[in-house]
């Protein structure tokens, strides 16, 4: 019994002492059999319908808005990157180069080499490619403060020069005058030339996976 | 978990612990169906308003602090669906009323009153008499008396001083004496 209610049941209200005592000990009456297990059972049902609802408010929407943008990719889609050389064609814009994003150089250099790499490539579209590496090649033969860059482009249009790209050939000169006179920062010539034929061939040699990889970074 | 104090149960259970949760309903199952029978309900009704307050408490586990008394959670919960019974009551027979004055004819109102398993009649009057108590002193006995909850964590629960439940107490005792005499 509670300190506060015996406390008064000690003192002036002694009288209903009995009648407590006897409240308390009236029979108590119990829950059927299985209460318990119907209680559970409950909580399961309700917890299981709370997960539906979750997945229905939540994870379908959220499953379907991802399976709409794979959808939409250009892998599923068709439209460009199958691993072809047909799909980096696709990808060329009007102006000859293939991406608008940060990447944009090097994807240039990239797509020209495989172009120059692959006999069977559109001569057309080299030649754009190629294009776009000349009229983005500044006075002193370079591009921009990036030497690995400049290297690239150079070993690029030496493979377009060799595919018998007459506009790459005076670009070709300016562009190893320019490796030649600006070793820039602590990179020399050698090292330029080293990196760019360490690049080369991840980029050559008519490997469709690499075309891919330019037309999936064409595309982004 | 037979050994756990209600609270740690609890935290278990905000944790998914459902073993720890079916403790609490063993603890607690005929304490609810008691509490809700000295309102005056059917027996079966009290099951499912002590399985309400039970779904109730799970529902609001989380919201349970380890540092409020066990006891005063669940009780206040249980108040909560015996008000919304009362009320859905209340509007049930308002709307057998008004059918029963639209049709003009009086049909037998069969309101279940069956009494449990371990029913008796003695545990059947004092239910009784507790049910025909005024709200406010039916509380502070059932809190008080039949749960021996402090004074202070009946007021907490009812949400009125503690000198009010002192001397509600005592109106109760005399009148419940009167009817049990």
């Amino acid at each position: 019994m509670n300190s506060d209610i015996e406390e008064a049941l000690n003192g002036p209200e002694a009288g209903l002492r009995p009648l407590v005592e006897s409240l308390r000990a009236a029979p108590q009456a119990r829950v059927g059999d299985g209460f318990s297990v119907g209680v559970m059972a409950g909580i399961a049902a309700a917890e299981a319908m709370r997960r539906r609802r979750f997945a229905l408010a939540v994870v379908l929407p959220l499953a379907a808005c991802f399976a709409a943008l794979l959808a939409a990719h250009p892998v599923f889609t068709g439209t460009a990157p199958g691993f072809s050389m047909e799909n980096l064609v696709a990808c060329q814009r009007t102006d000859g180069s293939f991406s608008r994003s940060t990447a944009a150089p090097y994807v240039q250099a990239f797509a020209v080499t495989v172009l120059a790499r692959d006999p069977s490539a559109n001569r057309t579209v080299l030649e754009q490619a190629v294009d776009v590496l000349v009229r983005t090649q500044n006075a002193e033969g370079g591009w921009g403060a990036d030497a690995r860059l400049s290297a690239r482009n150079v070993a690029a249009l030496a493979a377009a020069s060799d595919a018998g790209v007459k506009a790459a050939v005076p670009a070709h000169r300016r562009g190893l005058r320019y490796l030649r006179n600006h070793g820039i920062g602590e990179m020399s010539v050698a090292e330029m030339a080293r990196d760019a034929r360490e690049a080369e061939p991840r980029l050559t040699g008519g490997d469709s996976g690499i075309a891919c990889s330019i037309a999936l970074a064409a595309r982004l | 978990m037979k050994d756990r104090p209600d609270a740690a149960l609890m935290h278990m259970a905000a944790k998914g612990v459902t073993a720890a949760f079916a403790e609490l309903v063993e603890r607690y199952q005929n304490i609810l169906l008691n509490f809700f029978l000295r309102r005056g309900v059917s027996y079966n009704d009290g099951q499912d308003l002590a399985q309400q307050t039970f779904l109730r408490l799970w529902n609001y586990r989380k919201k349970y602090k380890p540092q409020a008394k066990f006891t005063t959670f669940l009780f206040l919960l249980a108040g909560q669906v015996s008000v919304d019974f009362f009320r859905a009551e209340g509007r049930r027979r308002g709307l057998e009323e008004d059918l029963t004055r639209d049709a003009e004819v009086l049909p037998e109102v069969s309101r279940e009153t069956e009494t449990g398993p371990a029913d008796s009649a003695e545990g059947g009057d004092v239910r009784s008499a507790v049910a025909r108590l005024s709200p406010g002193l039916r509380d502070v006995v059932e809190l008080g008396v039949f749960q021996d909850l402090p004074y202070s964590e009946v007021g907490e629960i009812l949400g009125i001083p503690k000198g009010t439940v002192k001397s509600r107490m005592f109106n109760a005792l005399k009148k419940l004496k009167e009817m049990l005499a």
